[in-house]
C-alpha cells in the first residue's frame, strides 16, 4: 500500500494548494482501488463539491468504521447546515452507527476512551495533521450550501451605487478636455501624445527592442554541425546537445530504449524501438525537426530513421500530445527554448546490436542506446 | 476515449513526470491500471515511465492490444 499512501500524500498536497478537483480524482480514485481505505473517504468528503458527495463519502466511512469521530464529526456538520431532505438523513444514518458502536457524537462513549479503529488505513497510516482533515470537514456550510446565496438588497443597493459612480467618473474623464483619458495614460507612462498615437512607431521600438535582446542560452554549447568521420565519442546517457538552435537529449537514460513487435496492430518489419528523447527549440523560428534528424545506427552499419507516422500513432494511443509525450516526431516545435518530449520509433531489423542514436548531423557524439534489440 | 476523470488523472500523472517525482508519477499510474485496466492511454503512459525494457514492452503491448485505433 505504499503507493496508495503516496498518492494520498499528493491529494492532500492538492487539497492544501487549493486544487480540489485535482484531489477530489486522486482520493476518488484510492476509493475505487481500495473502498475500505477511510483515509481517502473523509478526505474524499472534506474536498467534495456538494453535500450528496460528502454526505456518500462521510456514510462509507462510518460503514468502515461506524466509530470514526472525523466521520461522525464531518456529518453532523451536514446535519446542522443542510437546509434540506439531507438532515433527516443524517440523523438516522447517524443514530444507526450509534446504535451499532454505543458512542453518541462528541459524547465520551462509557468505554473505552478512545474508540477503537479497525481499518487498517488509519492505523498504518500517519498523514495529514487531523485538525486539518478536521477543518476540511467542518467548513461545509461555509463553502457548499445546498441552497445558493444571492447577494442580499442591500448588497445590490452597494453595488448599484458603486457602477453609477464608476459610469459618472469615466463619462467625466471622456468628457472631460483636459481630463481625457488619452492625456491620463500618457502622463501615467511618461509618454508624450504623439507618442502614444504613433503606434507604428511603438511597435518599431518594441520590435528594435526584441531584435537587440541577446537569445536565451542553450542548455549546452552549440556543437560544429560538420561530422567528421571517426572517432566517434558515445557520451553520457544525460548529457544533450545542441544543432542548428535544437538541443536535444535522452528524456530519461533508464527509458531509453525498448522494442516490441507491432503497434497499433501494425507489425514491425522486424523491431519497434522507442527512443524518448527531451528537444527544445532556441533557433528563434518555429520548426519541425525532419525526420532523418535523429538517426540510430547499428554495428551492421545500417542506418534507421524515425518513423514519423508511427511515432504519431504511439501518441495518438496513449491520449494525444501531453499525455504521454509533449510531442510526436513531425510535430513544429515553437522556439521558446522549453524542453518537450518526445517519442522517436524506429523500426530496426532484429540482428542490430549496438544501437546507437545521433542527432543534427552530428555523427560524432552519440548515445550508446542497446546492445541488441533481441 | 478515457473518461474525464482518467483523462485528469493522466494529466495529473504527466506533470508529476515533467517535474521529474517520477516515483509519485508511477505510483499514480499503477494504481490507475488496477481502477482503469481497459484504458490504453495508462499502459501508454506507464511505458514512458518502465524500468527496463521487457516492462516497457508488456505495457506497449498493452497498450497496443487495447487501442481500437486504426492501423
Amino acid at each position: 500500500m505504499a503507493d496508495a499512501k503516496e498518492i494520498l500524500q499528493l491529494g492532500i498536497e492538492a487539497a492544501r494548494d487549493g486544487n480540489r478537483e485535482e484531489a477530489r480524482n486522486l482520493f476518488a480514485l484510492l476509493t475505487k482501488q481500495d473502498p475500505t481505505n477511510i483515509q481517502a473517504w473523509l478526505w474524499l468528503a472534506g474536498v467534495s463539491d456538494n453535500a450528496s458527495q460528502r454526505r456518500n463519502a462521510l456514510e462509507r466511512a462510518l460503514q468502515i468504521d461506524p466509530q470514526n469521530e472525523m466521520a461522525l464529526r464531518g456529518l453532523r456538520a451536514l446535519s446542522g447546515n443542510t437546509r434540506s431532505g439531507g438532515t433527516e438523513r443524517n440523523r438516522s444514518f447517524i443514530a444507526a452507527a450509534r446504535e451499532r458502536t454505543g458512542s453518541l457524537f462528541g459524547r465520551q462513549p462509557a468505554q473505552p476512551t478512545k474508540p477503537a479503529r479497525v481499518s487498517r488505513q488509519v492505523t498504518e497510516v500517519p498523514l495529514a495533521p487531523e485538525d486539518e482533515l478536521t477543518d476540511a470537514l467542518d467548513t461545509f456550510d461555509e463553502e457548499y450550501d445546498e441552497e445558493p446565496r444571492g447577494p442580499s438588497p442591500l448588497m445590490w443597493g452597494v453595488l448599484g451605487a458603486i457602477a453609477l459612480l464608476l459610469i459618472v467618473f469615466l463619462a467625466t474623464q471622456f468628457l472631460g478636455g483636459e481630463n481625457s483619458i488619452g492625456n491620463f495614460v500618457a502622463s501615467s507612462t511618461g509618454l508624450s501624445d504623439n507618442s502614444i498615437s504613433d503606434a507604428t512607431a511603438v511597435a518599431a521600438t518594441m520590435e528594435s527592442i526584441a531584435a537587440t535582446a541577446s537569445p536565451q542560452a542553450t542548455m549546452t554549447p552549440a556543437v560544429p554541425n560538420t561530422p567528421t568521420p571517426m572517432p566517434v565519442m558515445l557520451i553520457d546517457l544525460t548529457a544533450t546537445l545542441t544543432s542548428d538552435g535544437v538541443t536535444y537529449g535522452l528524456r530519461d537514460p533508464l527509458i531509453a530504449g525498448d522494442r516490441t513487435e507491432k503497434l497499433s496492430d501494425v507489425p514491425a518489419t522486424d523491431r519497434y524501438f522507442v527512443i524518448v528523447v527531451l528537444v527544445s527549440n532556441n533557433s528563434g523560428n518555429n520548426k519541425t525537426i525532419p525526420a532523418d534528424f535523429f538517426v540510430l545506427k547499428d554495428d551492421q552499419g545500417r542506418d534507421y530513421t524515425v518513423n514519423v507516422e508511427r511515432s504519431n500513432k504511439l501518441v495518438d494511443i496513449g491520449g494525444g500530445r501531453g499525455v504521454v509525450t509533449d510531442v510526436a516526431a513531425g510535430d513544429e516545435l515553437p522556439s521558446d527554448s522549453v524542453p518537450r518530449s518526445m517519442a522517436l520509433i524506429f523500426d530496426v531489423k532484429a540482428d542490430a546490436t549496438n544501437l546507437r542514436l545521433y542527432g543534427g548531423g552530428n555523427l560524432t557524439q552519440g548515445w550508446q542506446i542497446a546492445a541488441s534489440v533481441q | 476515449m478515457a473518461s474525464p476523470e482518467c483523462q485528469a488523472l493522466l494529466r495529473t500523472a504527466n506533470r508529476l513526470f515533467r517535474f521529474e517525482d517520477l516515483c509519485r508519477a508511477r505510483a499514480l499510474l499503477e494504481i490507475m491500471s488496477d481502477v482503469y485496466p481497459d484504458e490504453p492511454q495508462v499502459w501508454a503512459a506507464l511505458a514512458t515511465m518502465a524500468t527496463d525494457d521487457a516492462e516497457m514492452t508488456t505495457f506497449l503491448s498493452r497498450a497496443s492490444r487495447l487501442s481500437t485505433l486504426p492501423a
